[in-house]
């Protein structure tokens, strides 16, 4: 559901709103005079579904009698439909019938098998069939019923009928996870190719690309094998379709989309940077909206605020290289190898940071970007400068200054954005997340600032399958056959995940 | 549906191609000698698309498509045969994720055919034909006019875009071995065999390559060129069902169940094998299932397991060829290169 959902009481004020869903919903509608007649209702149960900036976008209306409760009226705005609205306004409902200790019925029309398969979800069970009870079509209902504290409490807040498997290949980890409809990570598979692009220096796509195919099913497999769930038992499938690199990308996506195909399922294209943005709310479930979050990895460092669960905005970015990317090809330079980020922070933790000064990129500047490309150039220069002893001797030195300098950058622009914007929870998540101090230095001068800072569990940060499952369930959902020409896409900005009409590029093969 | 029907894909070329096939009889009593009309397969459906938007987009639309015609559902595929290439590599590889996904999810063995035997067999029953005196194929071309039936046996040569001015091809060679099948027209087919691997060569060094007369049936006229006399090029786009439709007529090299064992393999898979049949693959529907732990059950890279299905590239990642010196970025050759060099 929108994480900024609010339920509350129907007012004389939402009737417009309410009549007008209700007349968009149903063949033969109530009346307005008959809804009105709910609202303040002794024995009734009129609620709305409110998202902000939008206004009323479902509501309910039940009785309370003193022996059963009844489900008479729920209805969704078209457009806001298969967003979990429908699931909320139950769940209100029937976590008041829980308390109250209540069973409840409710009718519905029996040709309307997608609402019946919502309230068999939500443990309503057919108790039997009254006869032409629709006075329009003449159609029969079926009356359900659900007894008291029925269903499956996991499948509340979601309508997914089974666990959700995640697919990730935007570069060069060949991931699969699977999430309970609630968000709870079952298993989390990620093969690393690491050891086969360390010879080449860096990823190459190609080669990147025959890795995921040589892979993919295996790696599902063993998620599915792992979170002891079968193939049949699924009820989603999501994948990274964007940003990437493209041939990486299309492995994941077309697996995601066949396997989603092959059991009728819906598909959930999520856009990397939600997925990174995900793991926030992956390792900490409190952390608590509004936030800010720096996603810094070897291909994007951004600054980007967030409201809710698929509600985001981006502050700033950099200007040039990622902060991993300067991280590698310091690591480069320094005769660390492949893919180098990891090595430099370990030999960082030996040396002096003070010893040498690099240049900070944009230190200056109010604005919430970054810039690597100097510290990247000043490295280089330095080192081009001493001797093969010099720099076998200074090395750990530094890599220590080096560090230290793009961290800086980091937690100065993540600290400033937090405070500008005004929010009390700071999150960092992407690869660079994993470095040691970065970490520290987050948590220092975060709480120094006031604020509550979320560190992902390492497995979060760099690129895994599970926080693009954690992103999927908040974000869009295709049902079949809506998803079966989705593609993937090389540079997919924050927030979407179809590329804008015209300016597909087209593919390179 | 009550029959179990055979997927067959390809998004190797510029054509994306799907189809659905059955076959009404069972398999061979042996696969060494299949014996004459034992794969009765036919085409229920089939659909191709020039590919304008990409291979992702497509493929599995049609594949839907094709089963809402036929008034199918996924549940109804029995198997799923995909062409491996060679061809361009991210459509080889979105139509090899595609069937092993499908071959996962749905239970079911996948086979991977190569998109060159696909397009060779488009050429056999031409020349057939012309070795029949039956009249000449549709022949545009370099070498002009037919295939000399007088003339020692051609060779057979499918062919397909390698960019960069190269093409991927294969050769095959008639043999004196009729396949039992018959022809479009009625008429018996020799049985070609392939020799060699599946070659890349550029295109102007086809004619080069060949040894002797040919057909050559290549996806588009212009891939090859400079090609000598008694050369003769027919253009085919890739068909999904000669992935398994012809495959008879075919000598592929080594033991898995491709060319002539093809048919058999698939009739096994779909319908049971009768007692004798062994190709090296379980007899019988196996359940090809995820988590499946049982004796007897295949395991991942056993043919017909999704893992089975490997692209064919021919033509290694271009990172292959020149590997950056990494040890020590400040050595003679390694320059500023390696500080700009992106990603």
């Amino acid at each position: 559901m929108p994480a900024s959902l609010v339920i509350r009481d129907m007012e004389t004020g939402d009737l417009p709103s309410v009549i007008a869903i209700e007349n968009a919903s149903f063949e033969s509608p109530w009346s307005l005079e008959m809804l009105a007649g709910e609202v303040g209702q002794r024995l009734g149960w009129s609620r709305v579904a409110v998202e902000p900036g939008i206004g009323v976008v479902g509501f309910i209306i039940g009785r309370r009698y003193p022996d059963v409760w009844h489900v008479m009226d729920l209805a969704v705005a078209p457009r806001r439909r298969r967003r979990g609205v429908g699931g909320s306004l139950l769940a209100d409902f029937l976590e008041a019938a829980d308390l109250a200790g209540m069973e409840v019925v409710l009718e519905v029309r029996q040709e309307n098998r997608e609402a019946t398969a919502l309230y068999e979800v939500w443990g309503f069970e057919v108790m039997g069939v009254r006869r032409g009870y629709y006075t329009d079509s003449g159609e029969d209902a079926l009356v359900m019923s659900r007894p008291v504290g029925a269903g499956r409490p996991e499948l509340r807040s979601e309508t997914l009928r089974g666990p959700l498997l995640a697919i990730e290949s935007s570069c060069d980890d060949s991931a699969a996870a699977v999430l309970s409809p609630a968000g709870a990570v079952l298993a989390s598979i990620s093969h690393s190719q690491d050891a086969i692009h360390e010879r080449y220096g860096g990823v190459v796509p190609e080669v990147a690309s025959r890795a995921h195919v040589e892979r993919m099913t295996a790696v599902v497999r063993e998620a599915l094998r792992q979170a002891g769930c079968g193939m049949g038992e699924l009820g989603g499938v999501a994948a990274t379709v964007g940003p990437g690199l493209i041939g990486a990308l299309l492995v994941g996506v077309q697996t995601a989309k066949a396997i989603a195909w092959s059991g009728r399922l819906p598909f959930f294209p999520v856009n990397h940077l939600h997925g990174h943005l995900a793991a926030a709310w992956l390792t900490d479930p409190m952390a608590s909206f509004p936030m800010v979050t720096l996603v810094a990895s070897g291909g994007h460092t951004l600054l980007i605020r967030v409201d809710g669960r698929n509600d985001f905005r981006l502050l700033g970015q950099t200007l040039d290289d990622a902060a991993g990317e300067a991280f590698d090809k310091g690591a480069r330079l320094l005769g660390l190898g492949y893919p180098g980020g990891r090595e430099l922070d370990q030999l960082a933790d030996q040396g002096d940071p003070k010893a040498f000064s690099f240049p900070i990129g944009l230190k200056r500047s109010s604005r919430p970007d970054f810039s690597f490309s100097g510290v990247k150039t000043a490295l280089y220069y330095l080192l081009r400068d001493m001797t093969p002893e010099e720099r076998a001797e200074r090395a750990a030195d530094v890599a220590a200054s080096y560090r230290k300098a793009i961290v800086d950058a980091l937690v100065g622009k993540a600290v400033g954005a937090a405070q500008r914007e005004r929010v009390s929870t700071l999150a960092v998540a992407g690869g660079v997340a994993a470095n040691s101090l970065l970490r520290r230095r987050l948590v220092e001068a975060g709480t120094a600032a006031g604020l509550r800072v979320v560190i992902p569990d390492l497995a979060y940060c760099t690129d895994n399958a599970a926080m693009i499952g954690a992103a999927a369930l908040g974000g869009p959902r295709l049902d079949y056959p809506a998803y079966l020409d989705v593609d993937a896409s090389a540079s997919l900005p924050l927030g979407q995940w179809r590329p804008l009409s015209g300016v597909d590029t087209p593919r390179k093969t | 549906m009550s029959e179990r029907l055979v997927l067959a894909l390809d998004g190797s070329t510029r054509v994306c191609s799907a189809a659905l096939l059955t076959s009404r009889r069972p398999a061979a009593t042996t696969v060494a000698d299949p014996g004459p009309g034992d794969a009765d397969w036919k085409v229920v459906a089939r659909r191709s698309e020039r590919d304008s938007r990409g291979q992702a987009r497509v493929l599995l639309a049609l594949v839907d498509e094709m089963l809402s015609e036929v008034g199918g559902g996924p549940r109804d595929l029995g198997a799923v045969v995909v062409g491996t290439g060679p061809g361009t590599f991210t459509g080889v590889r979105i139509a090899v994720a595609t069937g092993r996904a499908l071959g996962l999810a749905l239970a079911v063995p996948v086979l991977g055919v190569s998109t060159l035997a696909a397009l060779a067999v488009t050429g056999t029953s031409v020349l057939e034909r012309a070795a029949e005196g039956a009249g000449g194929p549709a022949v545009i071309g370099v070498g002009g006019g037919t295939v000399d039936p007088g003339a020692p046996a051609p060779l057979l040569v499918p062919v397909v875009d390698a960019r960069r001015g190269q093409v991927f091809f294969g050769v095959y060679e008639a043999t004196d071995e009729y396949s039992g099948g018959l022809g479009e027209e009625g008429q018996p087919v020799r049985r070609w065999a392939r020799s060699g691997s599946f070659g890349v060569c550029d295109r102007d060094a086809l004619g080069v390559v060949l040894a002797g007369p040919a057909l050559i049936v290549a996806e588009d006229c212009g891939l090859v060129s400079g090609l000598p006399a008694g050369t003769v090029v027919m253009t085919a786009d890739v068909q999904a069902e000669q992935l398994v439709l012809g495959q008879r007529h075919l000598d592929e090299p080594g033991e898995a169940p491709a060319g002539r064992r093809c048919e058999s393999w698939l009739s096994g898979m779909v319908y049971g094998a009768p007692a004798g049949m062994a190709c090296g693959a379980p007899t019988g529907r196996a359940s090809w299932g995820p988590g499946e732990e049982r004796a007897g059950a295949p395991r991942p890279g056993d043919v017909g397991t999704p893992e089975s299905v490997k692209p064919i590239y021919v033509r290694s990642p271009d990172a292959d060829v020149h590997i950056t010196k990494m040890r020590d970025p400040w050595a003679a050759d390694a320059g500023r290169g390696n500080l700009t060099g992106g990603r």
